[in-house]
């Protein structure tokens, strides 16, 4: 039995590439037996950049410790299958467009009518209502239509917007949404027995992520966001570019002043400072040895080019005397001054880094048919019952005969349905 | 009474700045009632960027639906008055650096001792342990740190790193995780009786969102992660700069990916677009919807993304294709790439999603009344739930505003909390 809170709960899951997997996994961490259904030469995550055949790093990073069942769900056989293992599952996971669960027989109406107080988490897109609803959306066209993309403000040289590139994160912020409602839908049913579905979407996780660029607040909103939303309107009405406005929405001029929050190059790397209380850029201001205000300055104003230009060269001066000495000579100026800051670091030294393994936070495994691997440890310490990552990934349909024999199938009917191709 | 999940749920707040008070607006969300301990001043995010005294726009869209309890913990009596609530609270919240809770005396050992099966959740910068446990942290630093930065690979025009812009990533992963860890500790402890210690840290929610690149798989690893440890590791002990270490990881990075014309963004005669196709049928539909015939990546089986003729195919496929998607506008290649199967999407602004007809149909927004500031437009809790539907339960609350039902309700009477209101203990 694992030790984790969710021990003893059982999950089916339908779903691929990261957001339903990454959300799933976490349940196995917590203990949950997670059942993945895949289709015959598995999901498209395996597939994709495979360093052995069915076998994908993207894949054995967001499945550890699943058990793998390979149903052909086209066939009816196959939803005859599931329809016989739901009454021993507690909690269905799926992320397929808005219309497909229904033709599949695996939508929440006909699995409740199976078992009562099933608890369905339905991951879509966008959202089951709107005009984009039945529209595909993977990360990054999510990142695309919410804005995160144009608060990265990153481009190629020749204009055009890049992703952001150092994760998916509507689908990861949008895993730790379906494993968070499904522990808080298993705590309701506890207390009152009912099930219930839950939808969630990678796009409400894309807004939830950017909390005060979307959220309206007219009072607030009149110093900055409002006059910038206009200036960007007004561009994009006379046909500017994307860059030009994106570069209206993130005026650097608003930023100039910043020596507070901001990476620094030092001679050897990079440092960061995160400094966010005015105790704390006082410390920031002895440690960098400046009289600059900043943006601290009550007389800051990005409007005025005087002042600009003024923060502009005590910029270039700050920045300069932080590029002469070594990111562990500020590291140390830092530490005894009192501000929080740290090293940029990449992350593939993150796999040794003293701070991960103290915390106990990358975990080593063994996949059966890949050998030895070191990944992110479970995110979260239970004193009680603890999480633990319940083993590598599963090759592809290893557990498939185990499965269809609890559903009641005997061997001759299981051989039947492998050689018609309905598992394997 | 709240229609989350959660309702009825006791929950005792003693955080600041994103990961946790956001961790906890998701809960109040679910019902949950938070008491919010916050400084007789305000907790710094009050502070920051006030457009009215002690309220901000950056508190306001973290600490929807919350009480507020503003109070003095380094005084003894506030510490007392900590120790009278926690008998009626079901889970608590900190993020203080590691040995601070234990100086306020509001650590899990003491709060455990008046409620045996508390559920107490401790998210620090760095974990308990390790060189780090005691630095600051906050999200920049932990973006640093944690390879974020590094991996966002932006520079100024000076070379200097800049923080990936999209906002405090390693912040709002925690925030989910702590609303995660408390759901999966009360289902806990509506299993067995028991309450625990749960804990996590920003440092291990950017580890985790970065996923594979933190992960080491051998023989996955030898052409990509490994070229990028190898180049890491001579570029460290050479001393090379930071810019030039991101510069090379980006171009291994890139190297994988010859011919990339199927999951990137593009300019359009009119704005910019984003094509995420991840699967061979989905890269055929767009091959289909562009005039594509041939792309040695799907069509020959012995295609190596090494060689130097898979380069320069793929460097000719994107050119003509950047150059064949610039030729129309936006609403075009929506048109026809959507008609064709291809996920695509235009590049819209944050400040514009509240207008947006899907943001609104799906009730992604919600609009609610703060008591001094009036109203504001925000984003909505993440969930539907047939049975016990989310639902924000206010706008966040004016500093110390339940003050007196949370003292009188702890069984202090109006000349007590005058005497500590007068001592300067509670606001």
């Amino acid at each position: 039995m694992a030790s984790g809170p969710l021990a003893g709960i059982r999950v089916l899951e339908f779903t691929q590439i990261i957001a339903g997997p990454f959300g799933a996994m976490m349940l196995a961490d917590m203990g949950a037996e997670v059942i993945k259904v895949e289709p015959p030469g598995g999901e498209p995550w395996r597939l994709f950049s495979q360093f052995m055949p069915g076998e994908s790093k993207q894949f054995q990073e967001l499945n550890r410790g699943k058990q793998s069942l390979v149903l052909q769900l086209q066939d009816p056989r196959a939803q005859d299958v599931v329809h016989r293992l739901i009454p021993t599952i507690d909690v269905v996971i799926i992320n397929y467009r808005p219309d497909v669960p229904p033709k599949l027989g695996i939508d929440y109406p006909t699995l409740s009518a199976i078992k009562p107080d099933l608890i369905y988490v339905d991951n879509t897109a966008f959202g089951r209502q709107g005009p984009m609803a039945h529209r595909p959306g993977y990360d990054i066209v999510v990142q695309a239509v919410s804005g995160l993309m144009v608060g990265e403000g990153k481009f190629e040289e020749d204009g055009s917007p890049k992703a952001i590139s150092s994760t998916a994160i509507a689908d990861y912020g949008t895993g730790l949404a379906v494993a968070w409602a499904t522990s808080a839908a298993l705590f309701h049913r506890e207390r009152t027995g009912e099930g219930q579905m839950i939808e969630t979407s990678l796009f409400a996780t894309a807004l939830a992520f950017q909390g005060g660029a979307i959220m309206e607040q007219p009072l607030a909103d009149v110093a900055f966001r409002a006059p910038a939303r206009e200036r960007r309107r007004e561009l994009a009405a006379q046909g500017a570019s994307y860059r030009e406005q994106v570069e209206a929405r993130n005026p650097m001029g608003a930023y100039y002043g910043n020596i507070y929050y901001r990476p620094f190059r030092t001679s050897d790397g990079a440092v960061v400072i995160g400094s966010l209380s005015p105790t704390l850029w006082a410390k920031v201001r002895t440690a960098l040895d400046t009289d600059f205000l900043g943006f601290a300055d009550p007389d800051r104003d990005p409007n005025n080019e005087a002042w600009v230009a003024m923060a502009t060269e005590e910029l270039t001066k700050i920045e300069a005397h932080v590029a002469t000495k070594t990111t562990a000579e500020w590291l140390e100026i830092f530490e005894r001054e009192g501000v929080p800051a740290g090293p940029v670091q990449f992350p593939e030294d993150m796999s040794e880094n003293p701070q991960a393994l103290a915390n106990g936070l990358i975990v080593e495994l063994e996949h059966e048919l890949s050998g030895p691997q070191k990944m992110v440890a479970p995110i979260l310490k239970f004193s009680k019952s603890p999480l633990e990552a319940q083993g590598a990934a599963p090759r592809l349909g290893r557990d498939t005969d185990r499965y269809l024999a609890e559903a009641g199938l005997d061997a001759s009917a299981i051989e039947a349905l492998r050689s018609d191709g309905v598992i394997e | 009474m709240a229609s989350g999940p959660l309702n009825g749920v006791r929950i005792l707040e003693f955080t600041q700045i994103i990961a946790g008070p956001l961790g906890c607006m998701l809960l109040a969300d679910m019902g949950a009632d938070i008491i919010k301990v916050e400084p007789l001043i305000g907790e710094p995010w009050r502070l920051n960027a006030q457009f009215i005294p002690l309220e901000s726009k950056t508190y306001q869209s973290l600490n929807r639906g919350k009480k507020s309890l503003a109070m003095d913990l380094q005084r003894p009596e506030a510490r007392e008055i900590v120790h009278r609530i926690v008998k009626d609270i079901d889970v608590v919240v900190s993020n203080y650096r590691p040995d601070v809770p234990a100086r306020l005396g509001i650590d899990y050992e003491t709060l455990r001792q008046i409620k045996p099966d508390l559920i107490y959740l401790d998210s620090t910068a760095f974990g308990r342990r390790g060189p780090w446990a005691n630095k600051g942290g906050y999200d920049i630093v932990v973006q640093g740190a944690s390879g974020f930065t590094a991996s966002g690979g932006r520079f100024d025009e000076d070379g200097n790193p800049v923080l990936a812009g999209a906002g405090a990533v390693a912040d709002f992963a925690t925030g989910y995780s702590v609303a995660m860890g408390v759901c999966a500790a009360l289902f806990h402890r509506s299993q067995t009786g028991e309450g625990q210690l749960v804990e996590t840290s920003l440092l291990a929610n950017a580890l985790m969102f970065q996923g594979g690149s933190v992960m080491s798989l051998p023989p996955a690893d030898t052409f990509g992660r490994q070229a990028i440890v190898e180049m890491l590791d001579e570029a460290h002990a050479r001393g090379a700069s930071y810019t030039e270490m991101v510069e090379a990881r980006t171009a291994i990075m890139r190297g994988r990916q010859q011919g990339n014309i199927y999951y990137r963004n593009y300019l359009t005669s009119d704005g910019a677009i984003a094509i995420g196709n991840l699967s061979a049928s989905l890269r055929q539909k767009m091959r289909d919807a562009l005039g594509i015939e041939y792309d040695p990546r799907d069509h020959d089986p012995n295609y190596d993304p090494r060689s130097p003729e898979a380069k320069e195919f793929g460097d000719e496929l994107i050119a003509k294709t950047e150059a064949q998607i610039r030729a129309e506008t936006t609403a075009h290649w929506v048109d026809l790439l959507e008609a064709h199967g291809v996920p695509v999407a235009e590049i819209l602004f944050p400040e514009e999603m509240d207008r947006q007809q899907q943001v609104i149909e799906n009730e992604y927004i919600v609009e609610l009344d703060h008591e001094l500031t009036g109203p504001q437009v925000m984003v909505a809790p993440p969930h539907k739930m047939s049975a016990s539907p989310p639902k924000p339960q206010g706008a966040s609350p004016p500093l110390g505003r339940d003050n007196e039902a949370i003292l009188t309700s702890a069984g202090y009477s109006a000349e007590d909390i005058e005497g500590l209101r007068s001592a300067g203990v509670v606001l």
